[in-house]
This record gives structure tokens, sequence and C-alpha cells, in this order.
């Protein structure tokens, strides 16, 4: 292979690459945070009222809103998020809540309410007697980085 | 006997006879057992790691929150102190030329040697795995599991799930294991051949953390590695896994064929 065609080749394959890179989605999204959350949330609530024996309602969830607030640009890539999450339990009062999700690069997050009172409220569980931390008011979350929510958009 | 068999049962003898592999194996046995005593005995859990929050609640946690640190760097590090001499041994030694002239073959030489290498790294995997589980179990109790999704799991689904998760690290360690061997070959050098795949391991999981480009990390073994996570979820997904895995077995097949032409190539007369 002669020295200009090799030259050309190895700048076509940088462009290639360059194309991909660029042309990618996050794995870290707006889209796949705020559906991720919400799902577990409500999960985590009705875990919560299970383990400590009481009837299991779901919250009906009418709102979340999740922001990086690390990326000041878009809504995407690892880092600390806050997510307003509003929800109602069998026709109560509305509830709006703020938590922190501190999201590490491969899709899985830790997230906690930012009321210390209920992050760290631990209640007994009916099934091993064992005092545990209310998943109510802290939990871990992953989801699917290669799904179709690939929204970033800060609005 | 064939002499892949007999070259594989010698080399499984003489791992087995390391004083480094034996620390190895009594190391990976213990150390889930002073991990979850020193937790038990604190008040504080590993929030910031995942399933730290449940490792006073249910034994299935212990497994998984070993296997999110040892995925990191422990598994890279078992594969190289395992395989990253066992071809370079023989050039120090100057026993490569007595080996080859004797009634087997280089073929069989390499690939029993790559199998025993491959034997002891599963070996070294499974009785982390097993000793995580069993130290989680007896310690804090055989309780149900809540996943990342937020559903329980009981005890027996919790088990099998945490042996899919620890058998999904198992081809990107060999793979680590592989390049540990085709730098033992390459160099000549015991040294190299055990820390290269470390060093090497450390900065795909430096990447790894980093926001960098995403397809860039897609194709770095410690993304492999971390692919379990999306098994104990609910709804469990599969993507990661199914793109991981392919990537660690072209790293495994690669790493194995370059050490394959090298070894086959290698000039033994000088001893």
């Amino acid at each position: 292979m002669t020295r200009p065609l090799r030259k050309a080749l190895l700048a076509g394959i940088a462009v290639a690459l360059a194309a991909v890179l660029a042309g990618c989605t996050a794995d870290t999204t707006r889209g796949r945070v705020e559906h991720d959350f919400a799902s577990t949330f409500s999960n985590q609530y009705a875990q919560s009222l299970q383990r400590q024996g009481k009837p299991v309602v779901r919250p009906r969830i009418t709102a979340t809103e999740c922001h990086n607030g690390t990326n000041l640009k878009d809504d995407s890539g690892p880092g600390s998020w806050s997510c307003e999450i509003k929800y109602r339990v069998d026709g109560g009062k509305p509830q709006d809540e703020v938590w922190l999700a501190l999201i590490d690069a491969l899709g899985c997050y830790q997230a906690f309410t930012t009321d210390d009172k209920k992050r760290y409220h631990e209640i007994t569980d009916v099934y091993s007697h064992k005092r545990i931390l209310d998943p109510a008011g802290s939990f871990d979350g992953c989801y699917d980085v290669y799904d179709n929510r690939t929204s970033i958009s800060k609005k | 006997m064939s002499e892949f068999a007999a070259v594989y049962r010698v080399e499984s003898r003489k791992l087995l006879a390391q004083t480094r592999v034996r620390w190895v194996l009594g190391f990976l046995l213990v150390v889930p057992w002073i991990y979850i005593g020193l937790i038990l005995h604190q008040d504080r859990l590993p929030l910031e790691t995942l399933y730290g929050r449940y490792l006073k609640d249910t034994g299935y946690a212990t497994p998984l929150a070993i296997l999110v640190y040892a995925s990191q760097w422990v598994l890279p590090l078992i594969a190289a102190l395992i395989a990253g001499d066992i071809f370079s041994s023989e050039d120090q030694q100057g026993t490569l030329k007595t080996i080859l002239t004797r009634s087997v073959g280089r073929n069989a030489v390499f690939w029993g040697k790559v199998a025993a290498a491959f034997t002891f790294t599963l070996l070294a995997v499974v009785t982390v795995a097993a000793s995580a589980t069993l130290a989680g179990i007896v310690t804090v109790g055989n309780d149900p599991l809540v996943d990342v999704g937020g559903t329980l799991r009981q005890p027996s689904a919790a088990a099998g799930l945490v042996a899919a998760s620890w058998a999904t690290v198992l081809l990107p360690t060999l793979a680590f294991g592989a390049i540990a061997m085709m730098v033992s070959i390459l160099t000549r050098s015991s040294v190299l051949g055990v820390i290269v795949p470390v060093v090497l391991g450390l900065c795909m999981q430096l990447y790894t953390f980093l926001n960098a480009w995403d397809t860039v990390r897609h194709v770095l073994l410690g993304y492999t590695m971390s692919a379990w996570r999306g098994l104990l979820d609910s709804p469990s997904y599969l993507a990661p896994l199914a793109r991981g895995l392919p990537v660690a077995a072209a790293y495994l097949v690669v790493a194995t064929a370059i050490g394959f032409v090298a070894f086959r190539r290698r000039d033994v007369a000088g001893g």
C-alpha cells in the first residue's frame, strides 16, 4: 500500500470513528432517568408498606421531572441529578418531593429524598423482624442504556 | 493419554503447587467473611455501593456488593496473577527448550497451558462467588432480596440471580487472563505478564467511570464486567450483556490468537 493511500485510509477511519462517536446517544438521558426513577419509586413505596405489614397501595404519580445538576448544556450524563416527583396515594393529599440521584456512568444510581428524616427513617420488616432503611426514603436503581428513551432536553 | 491432556495435567499440578496461587484461592475464600463481618460490626452501611444498603437485610446482598468491587479491579488481578507467568516462567527458567524437545508438540503445550490457566481462573471466580454467598447467608440470613427495580425476590430466585450475575463475569475475566498470557508470551516477562493486564484493567475502569464517549466505554472489558446489573432489575434487561459478551469474546479470541502465533513462531534454540 502506497503512503498517500495509507494516509487517506487512516484519515477516512478517523473521520468515520469521529462521526460514529459524535452521533451516539448518551447512556444517561433525562428520559431514562425519569422513567426509571418514577417506576422504581412506585415499586419501593409499595415495598415499604408491604414490609411494614400495611395494605399495599401504589402511589399514583402525576409528574416526574429530573435534571442533571452538573451538566448545564443538556440533561445527560452521570453526576448528581435532582428529581421532583408529584404523587397522590389512595385519594389523599397531593405529595410533592424532591429527591437526589447520584448516577454513575454505568446506568445505576443511589436515590434519596432531600428530607433527611425520611431518608434515614427505619422500619421494622414484618418478615425478617430486622430494622431496615425505609425504601420509600432511599433506594438504588438501574436503567437500560440501550432503550429508546433518548430525550436529553432541559425543557 | 493425549499430548494436550498430559500438558494440562502437569500445568494444573504446577499451578496448584505455586504458593501465589494457593494464597490467591485462600484469600478469596476468606475475604468475603471478613468483609461481611466488618459490615455487621459497624453502624453505617456502604450506601454509595450498589446493594450496600441491603447488606444487613439479606445474605444475597453480600455476593452482589462484592461483585461490584470485584468486577472493578479484583477479577483482572486474579486473572493476571494466575495466568501472567504461565509462559514466561519457562523462559526465565530456560525450560521451554526441554519441554518442546520431549514428546509433546507446541500446539499441545500452548493449549494445555491456556486450559490450565483458564481452569484455575474459573476456580478462583467460583471460589469467591460461593464463599461470598455462603458468608452472606450464614451471617445475615436467607432472606428475600429487593432488586434494583424495587421488586422482592424470594431466596431461591435471588440465589439464581446471584449465580447468573457471577456467571456473566467469567468470560471477561478469562479475556483478562488471555491478555496476561499474550503479554507474557510476547515480552517473556512475568512481571509484565502480571502488571500489564492489571494496569489495562484499571485504565478501562477509569475510563468507564469518566463522563466520556459512551461508545468507547461499551467496547471495554470493564463495561461487560458490569453488564450483570440488568439481570437484577424489574423488568430485567439483557441488552448490555448481549452486546458486552461478544466484546469480551473478541478480546479473548484476539489475545489468544496473538499469543498462539507468537508462541508457534518462537525460536527456542537458545533455551
